[in-house]
């Protein structure tokens, strides 16, 4: 993995961070069965999160944006010990929190709570509203000291009722059950269930997705006032990206189970540098007049499995911008489309039959008419000079069914950078990981060791 | 942890359907007639006349050739230095002392199966309780922790299912033996029974004063059907395992008992009622058959009453049909009390949907 | 000015349901021009989904179209039911709801076509993608080679068909030429290797390539209008802009009319002329997209678009609508603007059925700009306002 790992990027400095997350992995583990093992199937990873560091400073917001399956909700959970994570570190306020015991991860969950994205699943259908909140006190047994003329229950029912007055539930309700209340007001008992434990840190996991944008603004507003009021941390996890502009103070984008680039919100969202950054801003439609006809170039093809992510740089399957090699004088869109078919090649997902069809030989031996016939499908300009010459021969390779020279033909000339080292995010405050912006020397980064896997 | 909304749902299913209402008549008859036995049972089960044997149920009157001793003007008649015997047709008629007949031993049938209802009701309750209360922890803690636990513990499970019930039971009763235990009426050992029969004017005579637990019977039946139990409480658990309120729960530091008490298991149960209730049936159809072959232990059951009838079936057949009905109904009405349960509450627990 | 192709005048839907009589659409009018992409937004409960269902007539038990009309601009039908029905035609146009019920589902597919959210629902696990495409694609060419027959209750494909197709397997059903327009419609979504890639099942797909293959399915029929009921909401952003971007493409080259439902305000500003807002069964307002945007009348629109943040232009606070989006039971409707017990601007006026006003008088320069708000004819009059928690009353005075 990359050797500098440990320099993350920190925006303020000069303040104790509340959260740091070092390298952090987490990989699911599949056939790992009894009867997978029996059958000697290969255990598959996941690769959720692959290798991620940031800071929250105490009292911030930072966003954790991504398009769904990027591992951002993998990694708020992580984060809680929810779900344990494969490598790395975190840190909370100097405390190791993967490598807390079992009381001591009792006493952290005081400290750091989690609301959920669906407030239908997040409350537990048989208990009533009053049930749900004390029940964290109860866990926890709290509060230690009464005064002698109330009980326990009491203060706790007591403590329930104030809080849910101040999410802007009415007291009142405390005896209802989940089904009786909306979304919105569901989503605000899921907030009010996090405080009671009065913590200073919260994972906001897609707290208003599941919302309409009308009560979506009364809970962005309550979560705003309530951070105020208690001096909360958020990490707010969303796939929104209007609403992360709104709430966050810094913005952390994921691709694949990478952080592909971190900064300050305004910074991010004026001048995004990573190319998806760019073209994920691009693509969210703005309910304004000026949106209307706004035609969007949109990220080619969808997100590759994490089973089975691309080599060196994530991104760089769908990336616009791909760095061909220095001595290779190439455009974008053709260099783009030497570099599809050659993944395509090397992932064995290219059917040739369709193509000798085309070209009408049976016998599969009139080359000439395969090649034009190739061209034709996979190429929408002509190439030139020595990258014609490349190509030519890699066809002449594929026309004899040689994959594997053909994907070798091509990778001597046209390997990028991109797919052999994997960029990190560098120091700074508003880092990309991304070749177009300085990375460290070549040298250094031993190409992606092979043994990753 | 029956919610007032549960409620309104059990009875606005039941008020829709009949046979729900006509499942637990009999089902309630059933517990009703196994408890107060020794209160209504017109004799005790095990008292025989044999001069009234194999009289037929209320309605029914069997006709019989005997051979009997011919006599003429009150002497027997002898010829050649022999007693001359000739065939005559005899009528039994049922009386009101026997309205369900009586068997081969002249046992009063009515009582036999007013007793077996106790057997039954006992395998099939604490049997149920029994293989419910390992299967579902079992099945809850494979679901819930998954891995390793899973696969071993579902691994046992799957071969379990693999082997006849019947015969896994058999086995396992010829290993272990018939060990049942007695244990005191309650009501005939405070006296009760007796005041009670003299006051509403039953046959005095002594009821038995022990209740016949087949020890081994309800261990084995547990152990042939707690997979059931299992595979539907691991399946539930499995689901109820992702919501996000098991995950806040584990988030505000409950510990794996808590959450499993707390939230798996009460949003588990509807199903594993529903199955509980079936399988109460299937497994008094299994004591049933395990009396039938004489395994069970205990000497008054409505399978070893079938049994004792088989050698009569061609002249007396309600020996083994009464008990064999009595079986059948129980069966049919604890079905109709699980389809109800299951259509009550299956579609509310949530609450949602609507248009 | 483009001519209307559908007309949609005071259509009404009901649900009979155990809680009792929902009124899910309620008297909604609007319409749809020769290529145009027409925007319904509303919530959810706003009751825009029954009422592209009522369009098509896909609603199902225990929900009816209860009245209303649906007219559609088709000569051909026209001619037909012009003696036989005089009721339903008027001009070019027919009214679909009082057709038969055979000509009615003989229009989807030539005339309506539909796309659904949840891509992966929508197509049958068992067979290829190619199949189920091929299929759409078989229906309407047997219906234009047999259009009296089709119109029968079988629509070409009966049960003893399907008995015989089963039994002698080189009897498909579906015809190579079907499958050859099948593999195009695909290319014609853009999905690459259309060949292969119809040969695979629907799980084989991504949610966006399924929502093409989807896409594609609805075009067999080349529909003169299609309803695209959030089409790209179970999507990430980027896979959306890919799929906004070619339904926009196929609406030009195809001469389509869509009617695109969704909650995306921001969809429907890159996609839609004129929209429509939909609150408790009600389009509230209605015009084109500028002047509903720029010119909000009705408070509730204002109070969506104030409520929604904006990627470019950050306000520091939201400025949401209070409370809660109410239940369509008809008994707990009343008769009263059912926006009023949200409504910052109630006032003794509203609690009375609004009819759709002209907001000329608020200074809408569309002269199509309708809104069902006091509001439009008058201006907000504080001595006649509501007082606070006066809906709040009026429950506990129905609940005593």
């Amino acid at each position: 993995m990359t050797s500098d790992a440990e320099a993350a990027p920190d925006a303020a400095e000069g303040r104790e961070p509340v959260l740091s997350v070092r390298d952090l992995k987490k990989y699911y583990f599949e056939q790992d069965s009894f009867l997978d093992s029996l059958l000697r199937r290969e255990t598959q990873s996941v690769k959720a999160v692959d290798g991620i560091s940031f800071d929250i400073q105490k009292g911030e917001t930072l966003g954790l944006v991504g398009e769904s399956g990027c591992g951002k909700s993998t990694t708020g959970e992580t984060l809680l010990r929810l779900r344990e994570a494969t490598d790395g570190a975190i840190e909370f306020e100097g405390d190791d929190v993967l490598g807390m015991d079992r009381d001591e991860l009792k006493a952290f969950r005081r400290r750091a709570q989690i609301v959920f994205q669906d407030p239908f699943s997040s409350l537990d259908p048989r208990m009533t509203i009053g049930d749900i909140l004390v029940e964290p006190l109860k866990i926890h047994d709290l509060p230690a000291e009464v005064p002698s003329e109330q009980s326990k229950g009491e203060v706790r029912r007591e403590k329930a009722k104030d809080y849910l007055e101040r999410v802007g539930l009415s007291a009142g309700q405390i005896d209802r059950y989940p089904h009786e209340f909306s979304g919105g007001q569901r989503q605000r008992i899921g907030i009010a269930r996090a405080l009671m434990l009065e913590p200073e840190f919260i994972v906001l996991d897609e707290p208003v997705s599941a919302l309409d944008v009308s009560v979506q603004a009364q809970v962005l507003n309550l979560l705003d006032d309530l951070q105020d009021e208690f001096g909360l941390t958020y990490l707010f996890i969303a796939h929104d990206l209007s609403v992360v502009r709104h709430i966050c103070d810094r913005v952390a984008v994921m691709y694949l189970g990478n952080i592909v680039e971190l900064g300050p919100t305004d910074d991010l969202f004026d001048d995004p540098k990573h190319p998806y950054t760019q073209a994920l801003l691009d693509s969210v439609p703005r309910a304004a007049v000026e949106e209307q006809g706004r035609r969007v170039e949109p990220l080619p093809g969808d997100v590759p499995s994490p089973r089975n992510p691309p080599s060196g740089c994530r991104f760089r399957t769908r990336c616009p911008q791909v760095i061909p090699p220095k001595d290779v004088e190439i455009d974008q869109s053709t260099y783009r489309e030497v570099m599809d078919l050659r993944d395509r090649i090397e992932s064995n997902d290219l059917n040739l039959d369709t193509v000798w069809e085309r070209a009408d030989d049976e016998n599969r031996s009139d080359k000439p008419a395969f090649k034009r016939e190739f061209r034709a499908e996979f190429f929408a300009q002509g190439l030139s000079g020595e990258n014609e010459a490349t190509v030519e021969r890699a066809l002449d390779a594929l026309a004899e069914d040689d994959h594997d020279r053909a994907a070798e033909i091509l990778r001597e000339r046209f390997a990028s950078v991109c797919e052999q080292v994997r960029p990190v995010l560098q120091s700074g405050s508003h880092p990309a990981a991304c070749h177009l912006y300085e990375q460290p020397e070549r040298t250094e980064m031993a190409a992606e060791a092979p043994a990753d896997d | 942890m029956i919610s007032p909304r549960t409620l309104r749902n059990l009875k606005k299913e039941l008020s829709h359907s009949v046979l729900a209402k006509a499942g637990i008549v009999v089902v309630v008859f059933m517990v009703a007639m196994a408890i107060f036995a020794p209160l209504v049972a017109p004799y005790s089960p095990g008292q025989q006349n044999l001069d009234q044997a194999r009289e037929p149920p209320l309605g029914f009157t069997t006709k019989e050739t005997k051979e009997v001793t011919k006599t003429e003007n009150g002497s027997v008649v002898i010829e050649n230095g022999q007693v001359v015997t000739e065939n005559q047709t005899v009528y039994n008629n049922a009386t009101l002392a026997h309205p369900l007949g009586t068997d081969g031993n002249g046992r009063d049938i009515l009582s036999r199966v007013i007793y077996g209802a106790r057997t039954s009701m006992l395998v099939g309750l604490l049997g149920t309780a029994l293989a419910a209360l390992i299967g579902v922890t079992v099945g809850l803690s494979a679901g819930y922790y998954r891995g390793r636990v899973d696969d071993a513990l579902m691994r046992t499970a799957d071969i379990m299912l693999a082997f006849p019930s019947l015969i896994l039971a058999v086995a396992l009763v010829g290993v272990w033996g018939q060990a049942a235990f007695r244990i005191p009426d309650p009501f005939v050992a405070t006296g009760f029974t007796e005041w009670w029969r003299g006051l509403v004017g039953l046959s005095a005579g002594p009821m038995p004063g022990d209740i016949v637990l087949p020890g081994t019977v309800i261990v084995v039946v547990a152990l042939v059907n707690w997979v059931w139990f299992a595979r539907v409480s691991r399946g539930e658990a499995l689901s109820v395992r992702e919501e996000e309120y098991v995950k806040a729960a584990k988030a505000l530091g409950a510990n794996d008992s808590r959450v499993l008490g707390r939230h798996v298991l009460p949003n588990a149960i509807t199903p594993i009622l529903v199955l509980a209730t079936v399988q109460v049936a299937a497994i008094i159809l299994l004591e049933s058959a395990l009396s039938f072959l004489g395994l069970s232990g205990a000497s008054v059951s409505w399978g070893f009453d079938i049994a004792l009838g088989r050698q009569y079936q061609s002249t007396s057949w309600w020996i083994s049909a009464i008990p064999g009905i009595a079986i059948v109904l129980t069966v049919i009405g604890l079905n109709l009390v699980g389809d109800w349960l299951r259509d009550a509450l299956d579609p509310g627990i949530d609450g949602e949907g609507g248009v | 000015m483009a001519d209307e192709i559908l007309k949609v005048r005071d259509l009404k839907t009901r649900f009979f349901t155990e809680e009792g009589q929902v009124n899910a659409v309620e008297g909604v009018s609007f319409d749809v021009r020769d290529g145009e992409i027409y925007g319904i937004v509303g919530e959810s409960g706003s009751g825009k989904s029954v009422t592209a269902l009522s369009l098509i007539d896909l609603v199902e038990s225990p929900g009816r179209v209860t009245s209303g009309e649906v007219w559609y601009r088709n000569t051909e039908l026209a001619e037909e039911f012009r003696d036989e029905n005089p009721e339903a035609v008027d001009g070019e146009f027919v009214d679909v709801r009082r057709l038969p019920k055979g000509v009615r589902r003989s229009l989807r597919g030539p005339s309506f076509s539909m796309i659904f959210q949840d891509p992966m629902s929508s197509f049958n696990p068992s067979l290829t993608v190619g199949e189920q495409i091929a299929e759409a694609v078989e229906v309407q060419r047997r219906a234009r080679a047999n259009p009296r027959r089709t119109r029968s209750r079988t629509q070409g494909y009966g049960l003893g068909k399907m008995l015989v197709d089963s039994l002698v397997p080189s009897k498909s059903y579906v015809q190579d030429a079907s499958m050859d327009r099948a593999v195009e419609l695909l290319e014609q979504v853009g999905i690459p290797d259309p060949v292969d890639r119809a040969d695979e099942y629907p799980h084989q797909f991504s949610g966006g390539m399924l929502q093409r293959a989807m896409i594609a399915q609805a075009l067999a029929g080349e529909p003169d209008v299609l309803v695209a009921d959030e089409p790209t909401t179970a999507l990430d952003v980027t896979i959306q802009a890919q799929i906004l971007n070619l339904l926009r493409d196929l609406q030009r080259d195809e001469g389509m009319s869509v009617v695109m439902i969704t909650h995306d305000l921001g969809v429907i500003a890159r996609m839609c002329d004129r929209v429509g807002v939909m609150y408790a069964g009600e389009i509230v307002e209605r015009g084109t997209l500028e002047d509903v945007f720029e010119n909000p009348v009705h408070p509730y629109t204002q109070g969506l678009l104030g409520s929604i943040p904006d990627l470019a232009d950050p306000a520091p606070r939201l400025q949401p609508i209070e409370g809660n989006v109410p239940s369509l039971i008809d008994s707990e409707m009343g008769d009263r603007c059912y926006f009023a017990d949200r409504c910052p601007k109630a006032m003794e006026d509203c609690l009375q059925r609004i009819p759709e006003f002209d907001a000329e008088k608020a200074g809408a320069s569309d002269d199509e700009h309708r809104v069902r708000c006091v509001l439009a004819e008058r201006q907000y009059d504080e001595s006649q306002a509501l007082h606070d928690g006066h809906f709040e009353e009026q429950e506990v005075a129905a609940d005593d």
